[in-house]
């Protein structure tokens, strides 16, 4: 039989013992939170992975992206060396061409008029200076804009393009005057000359638009270069191979051609989001 | 109210050509959290992709929610970036270059470009040629331009590079009030500078995160300690060099940093560590997979 002392004893053992072990419990140490800390780190980002509500917007000073606003700020890149450049080579066209000789009065032995020979040649070296993007971190920090980075790319040399056709549409005007002022003997066929060079001119642009994408610009100005030279060689061929119906056939040929291509690289860069670098 | 901005990035995988960056999943958040790791672990390639530059192969990285391929000139006008080499357009001069992508970020207001030009102490050189200025002044130019837009993200690829002890200070300073109230992700090699900036630490080796977390939990459970003091040029002399951190030639004796279980020598004591001594003894165990240091 149990005493009634031992009993109690029991009782009272039985209720001391859970505050007596907490009593002698000792408090965690540093290691042991920075231990819990460390374990609770997940859910902590979790806790703020839910709290992170607020919807991203445009900043209120960011205009949103628009082309106009593309084709200005990358003509502005380059229009003040362009633009010298340019008038100073198409200047020098102008007043190199006697407007009562006509326009091949500089170029007998040439295959094709100044005019359509310089303006390729003006339009590579425009568009190899203006790429200016060599520098692969250039060409990471251009292409993270609101705008696709070949769409960038685009408008730099599509205002490239226009600034030399440009400049040459304008001297082919201020020719076809002097050459009209000069008198009845001389006559421009206003026609076939602008398609001349213009179709030469496109081709270029587009081949060059078309490879840039693929394959570079070392590649770009590389098939526009040899375009340029079997156009020369196709230039040279006689009357007796070539009428002139045909050469005029082939010429708006080039220019559609240029023209397609342009577009086909204009799609193309308003599809591509990320850049090679 | 702190706006709390996330990136998460979600299984991603890319191929390089000497590793392939594999993440199964992590969180980015408002505030400055430093990328470390050896050279060629990933850390470039792992800021180009979440800066949009390069887009992953497999895997989604969504920026409050969104993801880049659907949102692409919205996250993109929110990013600013500055790689860890950059030639600037030398022909230009700070202003016009300033201008030039502040309009390319679609910010038009002149005052955004004065006012960063006087943030980053820039005024004095406006006008001059980049070609003509120095290395230093340069990365500031480059690092300003990351913050034409006021950018929620911004991802820096050692962003302190060629500038001066000064510089250096302000630059931190500046975007630790930046961080407030945006992500600013900096891939750093000298992690000394940034232990009082840093709120978190990616460690990647590899292409892959080996840890994620506060800059308090990376200095923390490291299985060596830290051991710091002077000991004599022969008891320098014996100490394996692959556990040093830091050593310094004092008068008569040698200052040194060193990472071991137990003290290696008379005269250390057991120190705080820091980011840095932590990168180095976790790189340690990496390294040598030397258990036994442990204990």
């Amino acid at each position: 039989m149990n005493h009634p002392v031992d009993n109690e004893l029991k009782v009272l053992e039985a209720q001391l013992r859970d505050p007596i072990r907490r009593a002698l419990e000792l408090p965690p140490s540093p290691e042991e939170t920075a231990l819990l800390l460390g374990a609770l780190q997940p859910e902590f980002d979790q806790l703020r992975e839910k709290a992170s509500g607020k919807a991203l917007t445009f900043n209120p000073e960011v205009k949103p992206p628009s082309l106009g606003r593309l084709l200005s700020n990358q003509f502005r890149l380059n229009h003040k060396a362009l633009m010298l450049s340019g008038a100073a080579v198409f200047l020098m066209l102008v007043l190199l061409i006697d407007p009562k000789a006509g326009i091949d009065s500089m170029s007998p032995l040439l295959p094709a008029s100044l005019f359509s020979l310089i303006t390729p040649l003006m339009l590579m070296a425009s568009i190899l200076f203006s790429y200016r993007t060599w520098d692969p971190g250039m060409r990471m920090i251009e292409s993270i804009t609101p705008y696709p980075p070949f769409l960038v790319l685009f408008s730099r040399m599509i205002t490239v393009i226009a600034l030399i056709v440009g400049w040459a549409g304008l001297s082919s005007l201020i020719m076809g005057i002097r050459i009209w002022i000069a008198g009845e003997d001389a006559r421009l066929p206003f026609g076939p000359f602008l398609l001349e060079w213009l179709g030469i001119t496109l081709l270029t642009a587009g081949i060059i638009m078309e490879l840039l994408f693929r394959k570079g610009i070392g590649t770009a100005i590389g098939g526009a270069a040899v375009l340029y030279v079997l156009w020369i060689l196709f230039g040279m061929m006689g009357p007796e191979h070539v009428t002139f119906q045909i050469r005029l056939a082939a010429e708006a040929a080039m220019m559609a051609a240029g023209a397609l291509l342009l577009l086909g690289s204009y799609s193309r860069s308003r599809k591509i989001i990320a850049m090679g670098v | 109210m702190r706006v709390n901005w996330m990136i998460r990035i979600e299984q991603v995988e890319h191929q390089k050509p000497s590793f392939t960056l594999n993440i199964d999943r992590s969180r980015l958040f408002s505030g400055i959290t430093l990328l470390v790791g050896a050279n060629g672990a990933g850390k470039t390639t792992l800021l180009e992709l979440l800066s949009t530059v390069r887009i992953p192969e497999k895997g989604k990285i969504t920026y409050q929610g969104m993801e880049a391929a659907s949102h692409l000139p919205l996250i993109r006008s929110q990013i600013g970036y500055v790689p860890s080499e950059i030639e600037l357009y030398g022909g230009m001069t700070a202003e016009k270059l300033l201008r030039y992508l502040a309009e390319l970020k679609g910010v038009y207001a002149p005052s955004a470009v004065r006012n960063i030009i006087a943030d980053f102490r820039l005024g004095e050189y406006a006008k001059t040629r980049i070609r003509r200025l120095s290395q230093g002044q340069q990365r500031r130019i480059a690092l300003a331009q990351s913050l034409l837009a006021e950018p929620r993200f911004l991802f820096l690829d050692e962003p302190l590079n060629g500038l001066d002890a000064e510089e250096r200070k302000l630059i931190i300073a500046y975007l630790v009030r930046y961080a407030a109230e945006r992500i600013v992700v900096a891939c750093v090699h000298e992690l000394n500078e940034w232990e009082a900036a840093a709120d978190r630490v990616i460690w990647l080796e590899n292409g892959t995160i080996c840890f994620e977390g506060s800059a308090a939990n990376w200095k923390r459970n490291l299985p060596l300690k830290v051991w710091t003091g002077e000991v004599s040029a022969d008891c320098f002399k014996a100490l394996p060099l692959d556990r040093m951190i830091h050593f310094r030639p004092a008068d008569h004796s040698v200052y040194v940093r060193f990472a071991a279980y137990d003290a290696p020598a008379e005269g250390l004591d057991a120190s705080e560590p820091t980011l840095e001594d932590a990168f180095f003894i976790r790189r340690m165990i990496v390294k040598n997979h030397d258990i036994t240091l442990c204990k």
